[in-house]
Parts: C-alpha cells; structure tokens; sequence
C-alpha cells in the first residue's frame, strides 16, 4: 500500500502547491480592479495573471487533485491494490509536464488569452500543448479508475460497488466524455492555427465545443465535494447516510445531464437559435434536480448524526453535532454556500434572464461561490481527512483547520456578495483596471473594495491550510492511524439494482442526449458559409 | 451487527465505519427527518420567492430580450 | 422506480420504504418547484417575446470594410421606412465603430453588430441588451429603450490587452428631439462625451 499512498499524496501536493500561490494571483487581481494602490500597476499582466489563475485554479489544480482523491478511494474502498499503477505516475508526470509547459508563455506574457481561450484569438502554442498533456495525463486517471471498477466488480459479482468507488468512476466517465468538447477544440481548430497550418477558424463552433466542457467540468469538480458529503461526512458526524440509493441516483443522474446542458454558456451568441438554447435551459432545470436531492439527503444525514449524538426537537439537534470536527464543519458551510450559489445558477440558467447578468461581474461572483466556496472547501476537509492515512501522521491540530474553514467561508462570502451586485448594476467582467473617475463607475467603488478585503481572508486562510498540511507532513510518526472509513447507510443494501451498479445503460442515454442537444448546433457549422475568421495572433499583437 | 451487508459502503469491513446504535437511530428517526426537511424546504421556498422576484422585479423591468 | 429503490435483503434500522417515500416525496416537490420556474420562463418567452437573440446570419470578416452593409458610411443609426431604427456597430479591438450612437426612446431598435477581428459583447447600460459579438457572425438583437439618457455600452468579453478601454455609449433622446436630428448629427452630435 505505500506505493498507493504515495501516489495520492503526490497528487495532492502538486494540486495544492500551485493552488495557493494562484489565491496570491487572485489577491492581486482583485487590487489592480479596486481603487487601491496595487504594486505592480500594468494592465497586460493582469490579463497574463488572470490566464494564470484561471488555468490553474479550473484545469490543474482540481485535476490532480480528483486524481489523488480517487487514487486514494479506488485503494480503501476497494480493499485492493491499485491495478495499473505505473500507469498512474505515468499520468501525474504527464499532468505536471503539461502544467509547467502551459504555464511558461503564460508568465512570459505570452499567452495572455484566459482559461477559454477563444478564437480566433489565439495565444502560445505551449499553452494548447500543455493543457493537452493535462488532459491526456487525466484519461490514464479515467482509465484507471474504470479498470478497477470493472476488476472489483468480476471479482466480486452481485455484490454493490462501494458508493464511494461508483461515484468516483462516475466522475471519471463524465470527465472522459465531457473533456472531448475542448478537446477536439484545441486539437481540430485551434492548435492548426496556432502552429501556423491554417490561417482562419470558426469562432462559433469552437465556442459550441468548449461549451461541451465548460459545464460539465464543473460537475468533474462538484462530485468529490459530493462524494464526501455521503460516504465521509456521516461518521465524522457521527451518525449514518439517510439513503444510498438516493445517492446513487444523484451521481446517475450527473453523468447523464451534465453535457447536454452546455450551450446555457452560449444564450447570448448569435451562432445559436433559441429553439436549442431553449433545450439546454430545459435540461439544466433537470440536472438542478441532483443537487436539490442531496441538499435534503445530506442534511437528513446530520440530522440523524444530531439526534444520535442527544438532540432534542425540532432543530435542536444542530447544536449536538460535533462543530470540532473539520468534517462536519465543512459540509455545514458548504451547504451556506451552495443557497446562494445555486440561486446564482438558477438566475442565470433561466433562458433569456440570462441576459440580465451576462458577462457581468455576475457571472465571476457566482462561480467563485459554487466552486471556490462549496467545492474548494471541501477539497480542504477532504485533504485534512486524508492527510493522516496518506502520510502516516496525525494532524497537528483539528481546531486550526476549522477555523481555516470559518475563514474561508466568510473571505469567500465577502468577496463575491459586493460581485454579484456590482454585476447588477452593470460592471463588465475581465477589465484589468476601472476609471473610478467616471461617477458611474464610481457608484462600484465600495464593492470592489469589499471584495478586496475577501480576498484578503481568503489568501490568509489558503496559507493557513497549507500551513497545517506542510506541519502535519513534518509530526512525529503514530503508531497507527485508523484507515479512511467509508460510511453506513440507514439501510444498507445488500443487492443493488443493476442500473445503480453500472454504467452502460447511462453512457447509451448520455450520447443520445449528446446528440438530440449538439448534433444540429454542431453539424450546423459544417454547412454554413463565410464564417471563418481570421486568427489573431496575441503575441504579434505585442510586437505592434 | 451487519456485516454481510457492508459492501455498499465498502469491500472490507474494517473500512466500514463503526454504526451508530440501533436504538439511538431508530430513536432518531422515529418521526422522520423532521428537522431536514423543515431546513431543506425553506431554503428552496426562500430560493424560489427570490428567483420569482428577480424575475419580475429586476428582470422584466430591464427590458426586451433578444 | 420501485425495482430501483427495492434493497432486497437489506438489515436495516428503518423500513427503506419509509426512506424511500420520503425522498420520492421530496423530489416531487423539488420537480414542482424547477417546473414552476420553468413555467414562467415558458409563458414569458411565448407572451412577451423574452427569447434570447436567434436569427444565425453570417458574414466574412475579411471584407467587412470593403464593401457591404458594414461599411464605415453604413454604421450607426438607420431610419427604417416603417419608422423603426437599425442600429448598426462594428465591435474591433479596442473600439466601437461607431462610438457613440443616438436613437429615439420608446421606438422599437434592431441593433446588429459583428466584428473583423476577435469576439466581444456588448450590453447597455442595465437593460437586457446583452450580447456576444463573434466574427463570422451577425448579431442581431432588438431593444426598445423607455427612458432618454446617455447609456454606456461596454465590450463584455475579453478580446485582448485594451478590452476594459472599450466602451461606446447610446444616447436615447425623446422622438420629438430625434426627428429634428440631421442623419449626420446622429453620430457626431454625442461624439463629444
């Protein structure tokens, strides 16, 4: 098992060392977008550090950590050695590699194109290729990931996947199917141009692939998150999972409506019609429904933890839960944040209310909620929880981590509130520096300093959380540490319906959703005329 | 004990965690999840009323679409 | 949905039909919920035409100053014969072509825009008017603005180092105002803001 633990914990390293200096790009950031005095005062590189944060904080840093993390489940829930496990450093290597080769134009100034890197603007070849590599380091992760599934399952026929290991090879297979969007972006349109083959591309469908993966990608990050809410969190709580089939159904249901939603991204692009975009509005009500389905699960699960633990009454069993417990603490927080985040999502997933938000400080505000705030906080109880199995050391102190959580909730809180309204009050996103002369300009003044002091919090606490992980790391060795245990569910089942143990029904009815969705909007492209556009260059455009 | 049916949280069941007691959670849901149910639906009330009043405070009131 | 939800043999504590009716409940409630929503989205598009920007029109970015309805002499506002207004831009690193536009309140304004060169949006001021301007691609969305006053209108997608430079502004006057208007000083009049 060392080999294994070291495994994960590489990745988690790897994911969390260039989380936290990507919070410091944040930081400054938010400073050069206030009116406050910010060292370094140049507009190019906040596009450059804007890149840098994006690229890291949505393709590296959760990567390689959902990597670690399923690594580590494959392993304890299994009860097996990983299968292929050369494989898997193959992959880490290959994701390392392909960060560094992303992230070197990007801090040369060269590649200043943001983490979406539309066309036709076109940055640095490096980029393409290293985000590429990422990609192809994480399909050795898909591939194992469903290797051991499918082993597990031979070897052990009739009996229920462990809920954390179907879930995880869930997550692995939307991740496989929803990377192809981007994917075929960079590799069919963009990387072309960029190596200087083609001179002109199609903006509208490059757009429609990304739009494959802009969404569901943010499922690829949720279902960690989830996965500790249901079979981490009931035991720490002190208690048992209210349904386990609920829980199945809620992953079942990611995997098949996480992708067919895409085009929610595209409501205002002229390239679509609104019959379509209609479609996927539709869609996106049903995959708000999993969601919807864990919020009660999760809290019925604290609340059988609370009455267990001597609660009394209607609510008062909140207060019998164990708050010390960092993950507790977590999922409580994390559900604060999920009302107004998923309240975000709802806005702007509502077909043409779209339009009152669009590319609108909104938008940033509501996505650093769902995914910094939910997701990222339980990434660092996930990290806490495992930390001691994978390193053999106790964790210096638990009460340092909750209040790093407590941090980390409100710095996220007061950063993104003063987003949201700034966007309703029409402040564009992406704009390196404000002229707060303008008195229209001038009203957002207060909010963009109110996010600045956010973000303040936000990178104390992130130092703080390495802080403890890099201690812990360096603590005396204990003589044993009791292994990850995986919850027990009210009525654990014996025999799980075929449809809740597998996969090929779901991936049958996600590519038919895929293609009633995307065929038309796709295909579309292929029989229009005159749209290609010429490539801009991002870096000749510097030589001007 | 259940352990012939602890392979849905787990294959080995020593990574299963140690359950709570049966009567204490017979106890604890001998009227349902009250309490969850109570806190689940009014943050979905609450997000609902909010969404409703975006929709036709805020954003009707900003004009035609499309 | 029973089959799915049966645990055979499953030792529990509670019946799982309780849990499972329960949580069948629970997501009923929550279908009833997203379909209400869903419903007033419905109802709206349908009523009152709040649909998102449909017409697919495309057009090559190459030639767009050469020749045709984007040349510089064609942009900015057009009096349609039916009294409506087209209100014509070019979106270009780091410009509005026109920047500044002048329209009648309370008249119905087809706004359409492309680009020669990377994708921006646009949105005025806090109205719905909020679009992606891709190159290749006619953008065509209709507004009709209430109010009189000088709006800004951002670019709202990064399309490179000057995008927050990048701003043209609509200025809506009464319709007693805007006929008195020469077609010349539809632009140049507000170009001094």
């Amino acid at each position: 098992m060392e080999r294994s633990r070291l495994l994960s914990l590489a990745h988690l390293w790897a994911a969390f060392l260039c989380f936290l200096p990507a919070t410091g790009l944040g930081l400054w950031q938010l400073l050069m977008r206030s009116p406050l005095p910010v060292p370094v005062d140049d507009p190019n590189a906040y596009y450059a550090s804007l890149t840098a944060h994006g690229s890291i904080m949505a393709y590296v840093f959760p990567t390689l950590f959902i990597m670690g993390f399923g690594y580590a489940i494959a392993v304890s829930a299994l009860g097996r050695p990983l299968r292929g496990e050369n494989w898997a450093w193959a992959g880490f290597v290959l994701c390392v590699v392909g960060s560094l080769m992303a992230l070197a134009p990007i801090a040369g100034g060269r590649s200043s194109i943001l983490y979406t890197f539309y066309p036709p603007l076109v940055g640095s070849v490096w980029y393409y290729l290293g985000v590429a590599l990422v990609i192809v380091g994480s399909y050795f992760w898909v591939a194992l990931m469903l290797i051991n599934f499918a082993a597990w399952k031979r070897e052990n026929p009739g009996k229920p996947v462990p809920l954390a290991m179907f879930a995880i090879t869930t997550c692995a297979l939307l991740w496989g199917w929803t990377a192809l969007g981007a994917t075929s972006e960079v590799v069919f349109q963009i990387l072309p141009v960029s190596l200087g083959w083609r001179h002109t591309i199609d903006a509208g469908l490059a757009r429609t692939l990304f739009s494959m993966t802009l969404h569901a990608i943010v499922y690829f990050w949720l279902i960690p998150a989830y996965i500790a809410f249901y079979t981490l969190m009931p035991q720490a709580a002190g208690g048992r999972l209210y349904s386990d089939t609920m829980g199945r159904i809620a992953f079942v249901l990611f995997l098949v409506f996480s992708i067919p939603v895409g085009m929610h991204h595209l409501f205002m692009d002229p390239e679509h019609g609104s019959g379509f975009k209609f479609v996927h509005s539709l869609l996106t009500f049903i995959v708000a429904l999993p969601t919807l389905l864990t919020v009660f699960t999760i809290t019925a699960t604290l609340e059988i933890a609370g009455r267990a633990r001597g609660g009394k009454g209607l609510l008062g069993w909140i207060r019998a839960l164990p708050w010390n417990e960092p993950m507790v603490l977590s999922v409580a927080l994390a559900l604060l944040l999920l009302a107004p985040g998923g309240f975000g999502g709802l806005i702007n997933m509502s077909y043409a209310m779209n339009a009152m938000i669009h590319n609108t400080s909104w938008v940033t505000a509501h996505f650093h909620l769902i995914f910094g705030g939910v997701v990222v906080i339980m990434y660092m109880a996930i990290g806490y929880e495992l930390w001691p199995r994978l390193t053999g050391r106790p964790l210096i102190t638990k009460r340092a981590a909750c209040v790093q959580l407590w941090l980390w909730f409100w710095g996220m809180l007061i950063m993104t509130v003063p987003w949201h309204i700034a966007g309703l009050m029409g402040q564009p996103r992406r704009y390196a520096i404000f002229d707060y002369t303008d008195p229209g300009v001038a009203k957002m003044a207060w909010l963009d300093i109110l996010s600045v002091v956010g973000g303040v919090i936000l990178v104390c606490s992130a130092a703080l959380f390495f802080y403890v992980l890099a201690r812990s790391s360096f603590a005396s060795a204990a003589e044993s540490i009791s292994p990850i245990r995986y919850a027990l569910a009210v009525n654990p089942p014996a025999r799980v319906h075929p449809l809740l143990n597998g996969f090929m029904f779901w991936n049958v009815l996600l590519l038919a959703l895929v293609l009633i969705t995307y065929g038309y909007p796709v295909g579309q492209f292929f029989f229009l005329h005159n749209q290609d556009a010429p490539a801009h260059s991002l870096t000749r455009e510097m030589k001007r | 004990m259940e352990e012939e049916h602890h392979y849905s949280s787990a294959s080995e069941p020593e990574r299963v965690s140690p359950s709570i007691s049966r009567s204490a959670a017979l106890e604890a849901l001998k009227n349902g999840p009250r309490g969850a149910l109570v806190i689940a639906a009014t943050a979905v009330g609450l997000l609902l009323v909010g969404w409703l009043l975006f929709y036709f405070v805020v954003f009707l009131t900003r004009g035609a679409v499309g | 949905m029973a089959e799915l939800l049966n645990n055979e043999g499953a030792s529990g504590l509670i019946p799982e039909e309780t849990v499972e009716r329960t949580e069948r409940r629970w997501l009923f409630a929550m279908a009833t919920v997203l379909g209400l929503m869903l419903a007033v989205v419905v109802f709206t598009g349908v009523t009152q035409m709040m649909n998102p920007l449909s017409d697919v029109e495309t057009i090559n970015p190459a030639t767009l100053h050469l020749q045709g309805e984007f040349v510089e002499s064609n942009l900015g506002t057009a009096v349609e014969t039916d009294g409506s207004i087209t209100l014509r831009f070019l979106a270009e690193q780091y410009t509005f072509v026109p920047q500044c536009a002048v329209v009648p309140a309370g008249t119905l304004i087809r706004f359409r825009l492309t680009s020669p060169d990377v994708t921006h949006g646009f949105f005025v001021g806090t109205t719905n008017t909020n679009a992606m301007v891709v190159p290749g691609y006619v953008t065509n969305v209709m507004a009709r603005f209430e109010h009189p006053g000088t709006y800004t209108m951002p670019c709202d997608e990064f399309c490179g180092f000057g995008h927050h430079a990048m701003a043209a502004s609509v200025v809506v006057v009464p319709k007693e105002q805007f006929t008195k208007l020469r077609p010349e000083e539809r632009t140049t009049t507000c170009g001094a803001q």
